[in-house]
């Protein structure tokens, strides 16, 4: 009897049903190459387990910031309205604090609202607020097909990407995704809605540094929205193929 | 409510950090992804399932604010070598040459792992999450969990000596 690697490896971890871990016991006994194997994926757990034992120590200012957003966090929900005063400015310039989010929220989707995109034709000198249109074929095309990560070209220096697939609260298919157009980025959300695409928010990004890195502050908005609209988790790659399956 | 909910994500922040850096490899990035995770997990706290474990859930907040992150950065070029890389021959007290050695021969095969292998070793061996609880952070079968890590042992194993 050959036992494979996969379930050797569960015998090592510990991970096999109480019946199937007795069979693989009994070949083992009598067979010292399995046995040989078992051993070879318990020393490879123990080599890692001993090389990243203990975590590095977490850098007290990230620890801080961390402590006064739980505090703001218990104060909240205490029904305590004062703003907290354990956050110093510096960690404010750098997160939404749980007793803004409310406001941060219908600031974003006062953008979305104001971008005119119900489907108008696109309209560039429109306070630059607009990106395009949902009449853009291209952009259609991208929302109905492109996985997420994945980046495209839609129309003269225009790219779209794709960040991320969930479902709203409603259960409506909705992507978040990235336009660039030369020396903008907006952050947008779609949702397909009777039979159609509806962009239920965006906002303009903070520029990235030279990396390319963009700092969390500049999601805040987005985060902020997604937590106001109760859209769900991302979906997997599987989940989202399924999702946009049924599109077509 | 009182409840240890932030004292228990409090406590797991050096987990949470160390699982950052094995995506990342970028101290100050890992920073980011661990305060955008303690941000979305505050904002979602009534939906985590006091059943389940804390660091899976919040290793699944962070995987997906790490996916996110790639997916904005179109260019991945200007990843710093890792610095603080867990000591552990110190931390231990490991004073033998050769266990030293061992640690940091470990440190490097893991490195040179593929980022899908290398995420499921740290999940599982040194996170001890089970097969399962690993599947639902990365959000794949169990199946594939499982073929990824015992590839990774047994690569780790060839790269190690470990016969």
């Amino acid at each position: 009897m050959t036992i494979d690697d996969e379930t050797l490896m569960a015998f090592a971890d510990g991970q096999l049903e109480p019946g199937e871990a007795a069979k693989v016991a009994k070949v083992m006994a009598s067979d010292p190459t399995v046995a040989a194997r078992v051993a070879l994926f318990s020393q490879s757990r123990l080599a890692v387990r001993g090389a990243f034992g203990a975590p590095p120590p977490v850098p007290d200012a990230l620890t801080a910031r961390i402590r006064a957003m739980a505090e703001a966090d218990a104060q909240q929900r205490a029904g305590d309205t004062a703003p907290p005063n354990v956050i110093s400015l510096a960690s404010r310039r750098r997160m939404v604090p749980v007793w803004q989010l409310p406001i941060a929220a219908s600031i974003a989707l006062g953008v979305g609202f104001l971008s005119g995109w119900s489907g108008a034709p696109s309209d560039q000198s429109n306070g630059g607020l607009s990106i395009a249109s949902l009449d853009n074929l291209a952009l259609v095309t991208a929302l109905d097909t492109e996985k997420a990560g994945a980046r495209t070209q839609i129309g003269e220096g225009a790219e779209v990407a794709l960040i991320a697939s969930f479902l709203d609260q409603d259960g409506s298919l909705c992507r978040e995704f990235e336009h660039d157009t030369a020396g903008r980025t907006m952050v947008a959300v779609a949702c397909f809605r009777d039979e159609a695409w509806s962009v239920e928010f965006a906002v303009a990004t903070a520029a990235p540094d030279a990396d390319g890195y963009a700092p969390a502050s500049s999601l805040d908005a987005l985060d902020a929205w997604l937590n106001a609209s109760e859209a769900g988790p991302p979906l997997s790659e599987a989940e989202e193929a399924a999702a946009l399956d049924t599109l077509r | 409510m009182p409840d240890s909910f932030n004292e228990d994500l409090i406590a797991l922040l050096p987990n949470l950090r160390r699982f950052a850096l094995s995506l990342c490899r970028r101290s100050d990035l890992a920073d980011d992804l661990v305060q955008i995770t303690a941000e979305r997990a505050f904002a979602a706290k009534d939906r985590f399932d006091r059943s389940s474990r804390l660091d899976a859930w919040l290793f699944r907040i962070l995987r997906n604010a790490w996916i996110d992150h790639a997916r904005r950065t179109t260019t991945r070029g200007t990843q710093v070598e890792l610095d603080d890389a867990p000591d552990a021959g110190i931390v231990d007290g490991v004073r033998d040459m050769e266990a030293v050695l061992m640690l940091r021969k470990t440190e490097a095969a893991m490195a040179e792992l593929p980022d899908d292998q290398r995420e499921v070793m740290m999940l599982v061996c040194v996170d001890e999450l089970t097969y399962k609880e690993a599947a639902e952070v990365i959000g794949v079968p169990i199946g594939t969990v499982m073929s990824r890590l015992a590839r990774a042992r047994l690569a780790l194993s060839v790269k190690l000596g470990i016969k």
